[in-house]
This record gives C-alpha cells, structure tokens and sequence, in this order.
C-alpha cells in the first residue's frame, strides 16, 4: 500500500502508470475496508462477539498482571485444595490448591495462542495450496487436487494424535498438528474463488498483456480471495481451539503448561466430577463454548459483510 | 470445513475410546512381547498401573452388557458384581501377568501354600502340611487327600506336579511364574498326597506360594496349554471358577461347591468392564455393581458421605517413588540409555532426595490417604518394613541442607540460580512420569520449583505407559516416577536390584528395578534368600533397603493406600487383608471377595436400568449443541458458496 492516493494518475512522471494504478487500487481498497467495518458494525451480534474476544485477549494478555505466575506455583501456597467458590477465589481452587479463575486466564494464553497459531498455519498452507490448484491447470492441477483430497479425507483428529505422538506432547507440537490436518477445506474454498476470479475477463486482459502466473496469482487473485480468506480465518480460530482443548485433553499437550484443555483433563483424572467439584469442571468448558462462539459471530459477520448473498438471512 | 467440526465432536462421542483402545493395544503387544520370564512380577504391577489408568481419559461409557446370570448355578444367592477398569491380558494362568487377570485367577486356582488373610502369613493351600528337609534344598507338602476340583475329580499330588514340570519344561509356559521355578531340581508325587520339591540350593521364600496349580485332566489333554484361553466352563480349585468371558460383558465366575473352606456365600462374581473409575463410579452409586477399587481420593471423599456405600481405605501394598538414573549399564557394563551423567555423583542424588518434600506430596497429591514411604517395602508387610526413626531418614527435606550439600561438592550456582555440572554444563534434568497417571503430573509440579530451589532446572515430560516402560528399562530418563506392588515375600523385589539384573544392551533380558548396581547390597541380597531364621531374614532385608535409600537411586515417597467402596446395603462380612486396615480387592488370596455376605436375599433382582453420569450427558449435550451449530452455521455458508 501506498499513501500517494491524493494524487491523480495524470499528474506524475513515468513510471507513473505502476504508481497510479497502485495508489487507485489502494485507495479503492482502503474504500472497502471502511464499507466492510461500516457493515459490521451494523451487524449486533458481530459486534458483541467482536468486544467479547477483544476483552478476553486483553485479560490473555494481562494474565501475568493480574494473576502473578507466583500465586499459581504449588509450593508456594497454602489454598485449601478443591475448595469451593469463595470471595479470595471465586472460582474455587484446583486439586492443588491453585486458583481456578487465574488458571482460567492464564489457559487462555495457551488456548489463544494455540489457536491463531495454527489457524495461521492452516490459512498459509490452505491458501498457497488452493490458488495452485486454482491456477494451475493438468498435471500439476491434477496432483495437487490429489494431496488436497487425501487431507480432507484423513480423520484429522487421528491424524493430529499421531503427530503429535510422532513429534512428542507441547504446544509447538499442537499448533503444528492441528494446522498441517485442517487446511484441506480452506483449500478447497480458495480454490474455487480462484477459478470464478480467474474466469473474469480482466485476469484475460491481463494475460493478453503477457501477465506472468506469479503477477496474477500475487496481482490479481490473492487480493480477491482475501477477504474470504478471513472470513474463514476468523471461523478456523473457533475450531482450533476445540481442537487444541481436545489434544491437550487426551492427554497431548504438554501437561504443565496450563490449558483449557488440560485444566479439563485434570478434572477428569482427579475425579472432580465424582466429588462434585463443579468449579473445576464448568469454567474451563464454559470459557471454549463461548470463546468458540463468539469467534463464530464474528466469522459469520465478517462472511455476511463480504458476501452480499448471505445477508439478510 | 464443517467437516472438522463434527470431526471434533466425534470426539466426544467415541474416538476417545478408539484411540485410547489403539493405545492400549499397542502396549499390551509390547507386554507380551518381552521375553524373558523373569520380568513377570514386573509386567504385572507395571500393568496394574497402566491397565487401571488407561481408561482414565475417556468419557463416555461404552454400551455396557449387563450380567447375565451364571448357568449352572441353582444356588438363589446374589450374585457380586465388581467393576473391570482396564483389558484382561488372559485368563490362562501360564501366561497372565497383568493385575486384571492374575487377580482373577486368583479365584479360580489354589496354591500348594497361600498368603493367609490375617497378616499375610504362610498358610495351608493345597497341602496341609510342609517340612524342609536339614539343609533346605528339600520341601516336602502332604496333601488332605480328600480335595477336589470344582467338576468332582480328586486333586492330587499328580496335578501339582504336572503344572510345576509343565512350567519347568514348557519354555512358552513360564511366561507368568517362569522366575520362580528357576531353582527347582525337580518336582515329583511319590504318592496321591505328597509333593516333593528339590531345590538346587536353600531359599527362605516358600517354593509353594504363588504357582497357581491347574487340573491335569484338563490341561494335561491338551495339545497345545499355551494358546489355551482357559475362558469358559472352566474346572479350579478356588472359591469361584470362570464360567465364561467377553470382553465387553466381562468375566462369570460361578461360586465352587466342592471349594475346601466351603462354598461361598454368594452365588458368583461378575467382574463388569468400566472404561474409567469415574463410569464405575457411577455405577456404583446406582447400583450396577457392589464394588469399585483404584479410585481417586476425590472419588473416594464423594462416596464417603453416601449412605448405602461404604468406603474402605486399605494399606497400599505399592510404593510410589522417584527414581534417578545413577547411569545405567547394561549386562556387559557398557554405558545404556541416555541418563544425564552428573547424576552419577551420589551426593547430586541425595541432594535431590533432600529437596523433595514427601510429606507434601502425600497431603497434597494424594490427599493423605496413604503412608510415608522409607524403604520399598510397605508397611503392610511389617516384617520386612523398614519402621525407621526420623534420625535414621538422612535423606529426609531439608532444602538448606541440600544446597550446602552441592556448595560443599563444587556445584557452582551461576547467575541465573542454576548450577553447573562438574563439566561445566548447567545442571538440567528430565523428569518422566505417566501421561495416564494424574499423580505424576501433579508430583511433577511440585518437584520442579522444589529442584529450582536447590538449583536444578527440570523439564517434565509425561508419556505414555509403554513409552516410560521402555525409556526405564533402557535408561533413557534422568528421573521417572516409578510403582511397584509387591507381593508378601521381598525376595522377588530386591532380586531385581542385583547387578546380575541388569539388562542387555537392547533393553531385553533381566529387569534392573533402578539401573543401579552394587556388590554390597548383592551380599545383603545372597544372605537374605539363604536366611531361614525369620529374624535374621528381616534384619538383612531391612538392611538391603537402606543400601537402596542411601544410593538415592529409588527414593521412596508413599505407599499410597488402596481406595476401595462397596454397596454396604447389598454385601457385608468382607475379610480384608491384614485384617487390621487392608484392602479387600487384589489381595494375595482369594479371602477378600470370597468373604463377601448378602445382607438379604431379596435384594437379588433389583437392578437399576443403567444411567451414565450426569457430567458426561451433560457435557455431551453442550458439545453436540456447539458442534451443531458450527456444523449448521458452514453448511449455510457452503450452500451460498455453491450458487456463485
């Protein structure tokens, strides 16, 4: 991006035409995003989602703040163990005697981290793969379909337990098992903006002009299928983080780093839910369902925003 | 996309157990496939603790078949149902080395002498009567005479001496008590009620105890006893005998009228399979089965307070301990495994035994339902239980202590607080325990500040069972947590500590218990297996351990009780062992289960339909709610995406 878009293409020296088309793109560009905010503001539950994951990444962020890793060292406190909700601890405290509500902020370091990480990873991946298979045509088509296919079709989560299993249990391990099985679909998704994108006759123009692949793929179709690449983005996060409290709660994850997922393996193991120590056992299962939730407004949102279809419904 | 999501439900519904089933095969193949016999008390107890935490992750009860009734039983008593957590291995009693199916067994067949359940006292089986010959390489068992197998054939001395040469002969057969028969000569019955077993040389441990003997006309038919699954209509000597198996209905056994302290006073036992104590749990509460043990101490505190349930918390008859890897050698003595080799220096593993704080972790992690730990053998077994005074536990907390320790050996603090090896290195060490065992991780996060006090950084890694089973055995650990249950006799246990136990190079072989050897203890351990004077024998295993305790190598932390619940309002009279606060499941006999007393008849036919927890409905209900959603929320946007 550039910040030229005051001027008009007239008025520069050459090589004005790549600084002008540029800046008509970007202030084009900039146009839209200001629309697509405008539309999701209009959007309510968007929004609430929107502020919702914006306060808990702040608290995420905040965590060692508020929550002084030192309170949550087990040699150091004298909490009675699995005590029920009280005004020092509102949510209880753990079979170690560790407060559940500093455990619920920290896990949620752990969970946020894990689940943009690896959504990062599987939009790469999806993304890079679904345009090839977009614009390439035969063979190459062909093969990469292929490998698409075999990733979609491969029970992810046995794939996820194997990698890591392979690879041995932490949150590097997580993030790169849970983003190598589930980028399949976002490829395929890509993949057909990709081939409505490249049937438009400007992308013909362009080749009549002698475009390179690399110029249309870069130029051309990843702008156009950005904005439903975030949309999807936007959902992934929900579902990665379902799937690192998952692998973390088969036991996984690293162990002693605090997770929502390995909060809840715990409560398993130490039979809380038998003893009826239900501050273990709710908050962490809570805290997914509504993060999850709120990610999912606010995919939804964003999706209706850039895919006037959708709206209205 | 919406793929993913109901991927992650189905999570929850039932690939938990799948994997968790995956995983569990894969160990028990790995089990099998050890070679050498005399590793089987090892695979028994390490697999107790692995069988009975396995299940532990998943959440939802598989269907469960409910108990049919034993046929051939025209008895109106009740039957007792137990709960099964984990896989039976076999119920060929050659070949089964797991807790789940030995402790079964022990129903089923008697020894020529048993572990009586007062005090875990030699006490008559099979034969009567026994006497050893001057020097002890003779033992001579006579017979009643006038016992018989639970289908009406006389038990005689024939039948002891076909099982013993069988496993003595039969390599494929020594899979469970090959380590026992070792220094046996031979084996014979002069006549119907005597049994003659020479010995190449003396042994304190009775040779009768502990060798489940089989009924000739049975097995000696057969072409084949090792691959025999011994699974229905079975013929024993012991109070119950099996009467058919399934593996998702699980084990009938069918009391024995002909049993020799009479029949039991209930009908059978059925033994019903649990994916994990918290299902049992609630099968208990609910009046599925009449008994549950291996529960948690928050289990056990919960069901405490119920009305109809009774709780029994039983002296542990398994250690639980942190073990440094002194640096392991194999059979040649070449350097095995991967164990950090600063550990070699004992006064680093006393240092790190004095920074461990047992006393917390007993309250803390297990709730303080067990005991102190001093030496390897519990306190179940005062006999040989090292009853030390605090000032004979030198390695007891004292964290000062232990920095002054590693000041005074030149382990050099740098500015970060951690310390340097004798080569430079900052001292960092792994710490191993279970993945499937709660306790692990919990101990895990209390030894790592308590090291980082001390200056030694930790890094934990829990694993799974096969996983630390292997590592252990090869010495790829720096520390691990480690368990055994032992039996009366320590013979066994500390025989694993010899130098001569130590592994081959590619982990197959002996078992060493902590890859650590020294000729000191294997003069103890000599002088204690030749030692028939009881007094003698005790004083000298007492010794032995202290060699273990002052090495650093296995430091003891608890024995941890065995948490047990029974429905009180069902089954009364049950006999523990000891007697005075033992356990009433696994014990070294069949008296526990045997014991057990309908409180009345009546109470027979009532069976109440079988309702999961209202955790796991619950829960299931949020998850598939969520993943709906997700699911219905991408099939809307899939369809839009479809009509561009």
């Amino acid at each position: 991006m550039t910040n030229q878009s005051t001027r008009n293409p007239g008025d520069t020296a050459p090589p004005a035409g790549q600084n002008g088309r540029s800046s008509v793109a970007a202030q084009r560009r900039r146009q839209r995003v200001a629309e697509v905010w405008r539309e999701f503001r209009s959007s309510g539950t968007g929004m609430t989602g929107l502020v919702f994951l914006l306060a808990v990444i702040a608290l995420a962020v905040l965590a060692p703040v508020l929550v002084p890793a030192e309170t949550l060292d087990v040699t150091r406190i004298d909490t009675p163990q699995n005590q029920p909700p009280t005004l020092a601890n509102p949510l209880g405290t753990d079979p170690a005697g560790r407060s559940i509500l500093g455990m619920l902020l920290w896990g949620a370091r752990i969970s946020l981290l894990v689940g943009f990480a690896a959504t990062i990873v599987s939009v790469v991946i999806g993304t890079v793969m679904g345009m090839a298979a977009g614009h390439f045509k035969g063979m190459t088509q062909g093969v990469l379909m292929r490998i698409i296919d075999f990733f979609l079709v491969v029970p992810s989560l046995v794939l996820a337990i194997v990698l890591s299993s392979v690879i041995g249990p932490g949150v590097l391990t997580i993030i790169v098992a849970i983003g190598v099985t589930s980028w399949a679909s976002t490829a395929r998704l890509v993949r057909s903006q990709t081939l409505t994108v490249e049937s438009r006759p400007y992308i013909e123009r362009s080749w009549a002009l002698g475009a390179s692949d690399s110029h249309v793929i870069s130029r051309h179709v990843l702008p156009a299928v950005m904005p439903l690449v975030m949309a999807n983005t936007t959902l992934t996060v929900g579902s990665a983080i379902i799937a690192e409290s998952t692998l973390a709660f088969l036991g996984l994850g690293d162990p002693s780093t605090i997770s929502w997922g390995s909060m809840l393996k715990m409560a398993m193991d130490t039979g809380a839910a038998t003893g009826g120590y239900w501050w273990y056992v709710l908050p962490p299962g809570i805290a997914i369902v509504v993060v999850v939730l709120a990610f999912t407004l606010v995919g939804r949102a964003f999706e209706a925003v850039i895919n006037p279809t959708l709206r209205g419904r | 996309m919406y793929l993913h999501a109901i991927c992650v439900f189905s999570i929850i519904s039932f690939t938990t157990e799948k994997s968790l089933h995956m995983v569990f095969q894969r160990w028990s193949i790995r089990s099998k496939s050890l070679p050498e016999p005399g590793a089987g008390e090892v695979r028994r107890h390490r697999g107790r603790t692995a069988a009975a935490v396995l299940g532990a992750g998943a959440i939802v009860v598989s269907p469960l078949a409910l108990a049919v009734p034993a046929q051939g039983t025209a008895s109106t008593a009740p039957m007792l149902k137990a709960a099964l957590i984990g896989d039976i291995d076999t119920l060929n009693p050659f070949l089964s080395v797991l807790a789940t199916g030995s402790d079964i067994l022990t129903f089923q067949y008697e020894n020529l002498v048993q572990f009586g359940a007062e005090n875990n006292e030699i006490v008559p089986g099979i034969a009567d009567s026994w006497e050893t010959s001057e020097d002890g390489t003779v033992w001579t068992y006579t017979l009643p005479g006038d016992a018989l197998w639970s289908d009406g054939e006389p038990l005689t001395a024939e039948d002891v001496a076909w099982t013993y040469n069988a496993i003595m002969e039969i390599d494929e057969l020594k899979q469970a008590n090959g380590s026992l028969v070792e220094n046996f000569v031979s084996v014979e019955a002069p006549d119907d009620t005597t049994v003659e077993i020479t010995l190449s040389e003396a042994q304190a441990p009775n040779p009768g105890a502990d060798i489940p003997v089989v009924p000739e006309h049975i097995w000696g038919a057969l072409e084949d006893p090792a691959t025999f699954e011994n699974a229905a209509d079975t013929v024993g000597s012991g109070p119950f005998v099996i009467t058919s198996y399934d593996q998702a209905a699980g084990v009938q056994l069918a009391s024995n009228p002909n049993y020799r302290h009479g029949e039991a006073k209930v009908s059978g036992l059925t033994y019903v399979p649990y994916k994990n104590t918290d299902a049992a749990v609630q099968a208990l509460k609910t009046g599925e089965v009449d008994i549950v043990s291996g529960l948690t101490p928050a289990q056990f505190q919960a069901l405490e307070s119920e009305p109809t349930i009774t709780v029994n918390e039983g002296t542990g008859r398994r250690y639980t301990a942190l073990a440094v890897n002194p640096g392991a050698l194999d059979s040649d003595g070449k350097p095995l495994g991967n164990g950090n080799p600063a550990l070699q220096d004992q006064v680093l593993r006393q240092a790190i035994a004095r920074a461990v704080d047992n006393a917390t972790l007993l309250s803390k992690v297990r709730q303080g339902l067990g005991i102190l730990g001093t030496g390897e053998v519990p306190t179940t077994y005062p006999l040989y239980h090292w009853d030390a005074a605090p000032e004979e536990l030198v390695l007891s907390f004292d964290p000062e202590a232990a920095n002054k320790m590693l000041d005074d050996a030149g382990y050099t603090a740098g500015p970060d607080g951690i310390r340097a090896d004798k080569s430079g290195n900052p001292l960092s060490l792994r710490l191993m325990g279970r993945s499937t065992d709660p306790t692990h991780q919990q101990m895990a996060d209390y030894i790592k500040p308590w090291l980082r006090d001390i200056g030694i950084d930790v890094t934990t890694e829990m694993k799974a069972p096969a996983q630390v089973n292997d590592d252990s055995t090869v010495g790829n650990y720096d520390m691990y947590f480690t368990g055994w249950g032992m039996g009366p006799d320590p013979d066994f246990q500390l025989s694993i500590n010899q130098c001569s136990s130590r592994p081959n190079a590619d982990g197959t072989g002996a078992t060493s218990e902590s890859n650590w050897c020294s000729p000191e203890f294997d003069e103890l351990y000599l002088a204690q297996h030749t030692e028939l004077d009881q007094e003698k024998r005790s004083e000298l295993v007492i010794q032995a351990q202290k060699e273990i305790y002052n090495a650093a190598v296995n430091n003891v932390i608890y024995y941890g009780s065995a948490l047990e619940a029974y429905r009180s309002d069902r089954f009364t009279g049950f006999v523990t062992q000891p007697s005075e606060s033992g356990v009433i499941s696994s014990q070294n006999g069949p008296w526990g289960l045997y014991s057990a007393t309908p409180v009345s008849a009546i109470d027979t036919a009532s069976e109440t339909s079988p309702s999961p927890a209202p955790w796991i409905v619950g829960g299931a209900v949020v998850l598939v709610l969520v993943a709906g959603a997700v699911v219905l929320l991408r099939r809307r946007a899939a369809t839009a995406d479809d009509r561009e």
